[in-house]
């Protein structure tokens, strides 16, 4: 009989159909493992109970039919789900599972407003027990703003069937939080929108972090503007290169343009600066350091010269290791440059000062050694010899020029030191004419004695812009030399004419007189104490003081000279000079 | 003892030449002394033949300093020596006169009694 029964289980067990067999007392005596499944006991569990009561109590629709077994009826039931009631609530328990396990607060309203289900989420949010909650209106779950605006919310989503989203604070016990908040529709089996179903997840702590950056990236644009530091971002494969407006602003571009490509870039940057770029990227591309700097200048939206610094790295590479976008900052310094710049050539010109006044300091002193340790060379000679009289008068003759030369230098040295204090004097329109009067007379002594013929020209110009005391110092010691180194036996000859043109007034004084190697002496020309005459009288200061102011206010001296023709001093003195 | 045949002594400083000649003779240790105003002139005497045992040579001389005639003098190729008598106690110049073939000793002026029979010894005959 068991055997039998096991057969006939094996068969039903292929069936998907849920089959219970019951004998004549109601007791089931076989369960199909459909059956099992669809009741959810083992078919242990079921063997021997009534099935009638059992299926009374089950949601299912059962059919029976009379199953004839040796000379025995047994009852074949087949089992059905019920076809309304028994999915729905298997839906639900499914649902409702589902909706516990979100971290959502989930709660479903008709269209009045009344809260017809809601998950435990939802009833914590709102601080009212889970079976206290359904039933209530939206209007007493939430301040009278927030509600209605919900319950329009809801209202528009079952009429309209299209769902809403949106983004909302609330503050709770003093702590403001964030959620999202969806609001769709639920239709029945029919198809029609019965319900809203409002889905509310806390983005608090994403809102945070939102507002964090936000704020991060805020400060760093503010930061970024308040030094005037410029990014970029660059596609290397489209060549196109983004920058922040701000700094396009600064670089004087149209307001809304954002991008450069390579090409307009390479336009913009000095054709002496490109190379050393190129260099610097491709050396980038190479070793891939932490980040590589250069300067540059870059003709600005204006069409003005500025000097930038960049810094900027590859931030993306290829699978093959090409480089595809670049990214880094960048900061005008031109105005750090232009002092630079000046910083440079002011430590030039002190460098060459310096080096000027240590050879003068030089000079000088041993300019002014020479003649004393001569003289006290002189001294002792005079002092421990016993010599004749003719020799100490010899002697005595001597000492006298050696002492007349220390007197002399002493002179020069002073009225250098006194000329380079009275740097800068003004400029004042000059009479050129008048000026070399008041020289020749002051050299009334000299000319008279030699006979000097002073030949002048100033027909081209006779005016120029100079500081009148340093103009007349500059004729005094040219005209003097002219006369000091004039040829033997003759009258000094000279010969004063001026030229014009756009930039300088030019006064050239000619010589007639001894004149000196320019191959030998042509570097020396304008050293202090350089002579260029063993015989005659002379101390070398003269062309150093001509030199010293022709140089400080910007002016020109050229030199010509043979020895036993003459020489010509040619002064070009800068028109309209404004010093 | 030695001494020169004949000195020649280069410098536009009057008074170092009156010493120099004085200490010279009155040492006995030049025969001759011939006085150049400068380079050039020295230059312009030994173009003319002038071959003496020693040159006193001062650095510092218009028309042609001491350096300028080392420079021509080196191209004569004469085996005279030169003592240089300066005031520069400049470094380079002290170098730069070395420098020259021709030249043995770097003295600062004035040139005294020691130092010239000193350079007797060492270069007279």
């Amino acid at each position: 009989m068991t055997q039998d029964f096991t057969q006939v289980k094996t068969l039903l067990d292929a069936s998907p159909i849920a089959m219970v067999i019951s004998d004549p007392m109601d007791k089931v005596i076989l369960c199909n493992k459909a059956a099992c499944q669809l009741l959810g006991h083992k078919s242990s569990e079921l063997i021997g109970k009534a099935l009638t009561p059992l299926a009374n109590e089950l949601p299912f629709d059962i059919q029976a039919s009379p199953y004839q077994w040796e000379d025995e009826t047994y009852t074949l039931s087949t089992l059905q789900p019920k076809q309304t009631a028994y999915p729905l609530e298997e839906i639900q328990e499914r649902y409702f599972a589902l909706l516990e396990g979100t971290d959502a607060a989930i709660a479903m309203f008709s269209f009045d407003g009344t809260l017809r289900f809601a998950n435990s989420l939802a009833a914590k949010r709102l601080g009212i027990d889970l079976p206290e909650l359904v039933g209530k209106n939206i209007m007493d779950l939430f301040p009278t703003p927030i509600a209605v605006r919900q319950i329009v919310d809801i209202q528009r989503v079952i009429s309209t069937g299209e769902g809403h989203s949106y983004e909302s604070p609330s503050t709770i016990q003093g702590t403001t939080f964030w959620h999202r908040t969806s609001i769709e529709p639920v239709r029945n089996a029919s198809g029609e929108i019965t319900f809203a179903l409002l889905n509310s997840i806390d983005i608090s702590q994403q809102k945070t972090a939102e507002f964090a950056l936000k704020e991060s990236e805020g400060r760093l644009q503010l930061a970024l503007n308040g030094i005037d530091l410029g990014w970029w971002d660059s596609n290397i494969k489209t060549g196109e290169i983004i920058y922040n407006e701000h700094w396009m602003n600064l670089m004087g571009f149209e307001p809304g343009q954002n991008m450069l490509t390579v090409a307009e870039m390479g336009e913009r940057i000095h054709h002496e600066d490109l190379p050393k770029i190129l260099g610097v990227i491709f050396q980038h591309f190479k070793k891939r350091p932490n980040h590589s700097s250069y300067e540059y200048r870059f003709k600005n939206g204006n069409g003005e010269w500025k000097w930038i610094l960049d810094l900027g790295k590859v931030v993306e590479w290829d699978s093959e290791g090409r480089a595809v976008r670049a990214a880094g900052i960048c900061l005008d310094i031109t105005d750090r440059v232009d002092i630079n710049k000046t910083l440079i050539e002011q430590k030039r010109l002190l460098e060459q000062k310096n080096e000027e006044l240590e050879e003068f300091s030089y000079l000088s002193a041993h300019d002014l050694k020479s003649p004393i340790v001569s003289m006290v060379a002189l001294l002792e000679h005079l002092h421990l010899e016993d010599i004749e009289n003719t020799e100490k008068e010899e002697l005595t003759k001597v000492l006298l020029q050696s002492a007349h030369q220390i007197q002399h230098k002493i002179i020069s040295l002073n009225e250098i030191i006194a000329l380079k204090k009275t740097f800068p004097l003004p400029s004042e329109k000059i009479d050129i004419e008048n000026s070399l009067k008041q020289v020749i007379a002051l050299l009334g002594g000299q000319i008279s004695s030699t006979k000097a013929d002073i030949q002048v020209d100033f027909s081209k110009s006779n005016a120029l812009y100079f500081p009148p005391a340093h103009f007349q110092q500059i004729l005094q010691h040219v005209i003097s030399n002219s006369i000091k180194f004039r040829r033997e036996n003759e009258s000094p000859k000279i010969h004063l004419f001026s030229i014009k043109n756009s930039k300088y007034v030019t006064l050239v004084i000619q010589d007639s007189g001894t004149g000196f190697d320019m191959k030998k002496n042509g570097d020396k020309v304008f050293g202090i104490f350089n002579r260029f005459h063993s015989k005659t009288e002379g101390i070398g200061a003269g062309l150093y003081i001509v030199y010293s102011i022709m140089s400080h206010y910007h002016g020109k001296i050229e030199i010509e000279s043979e020895r036993g023709k003459g020489t010509t001093v040619t002064l070009h003195f800068r028109e309209n000079h404004t010093d | 003892m030695k001494s020169f045949d004949e000195v020649l002594l280069v410098d536009d400083d009057q008074a170092n030449i009156f010493l120099c000649e004085r200490l010279l003779k009155g040492t006995n240790k030049a025969k001759h002394v011939v006085a150049a105003i400068d380079g050039q002139e020295a230059l312009d005497f030994m173009e003319k033949g002038l071959r003496p045992d020693l040159i006193l040579l001062d650095i510092r001389m218009p028309v042609m300093d001491g350096f300028q005639f080392l420079e021509e003098f080196e191209k004569m190729n004469l085996p005279i020596p030169v003592i240089m008598l300066t005031s520069s106690v400049r470094e380079e110049d002290r170098k730069k006169a070395l420098s020259f073939k021709n030249v043995h000793e770097y003295l600062e002026k004035p040139l005294r009694k020691a130092t010239l029979i000193a350079l007797a010894e060492e270069f007279g005959r």
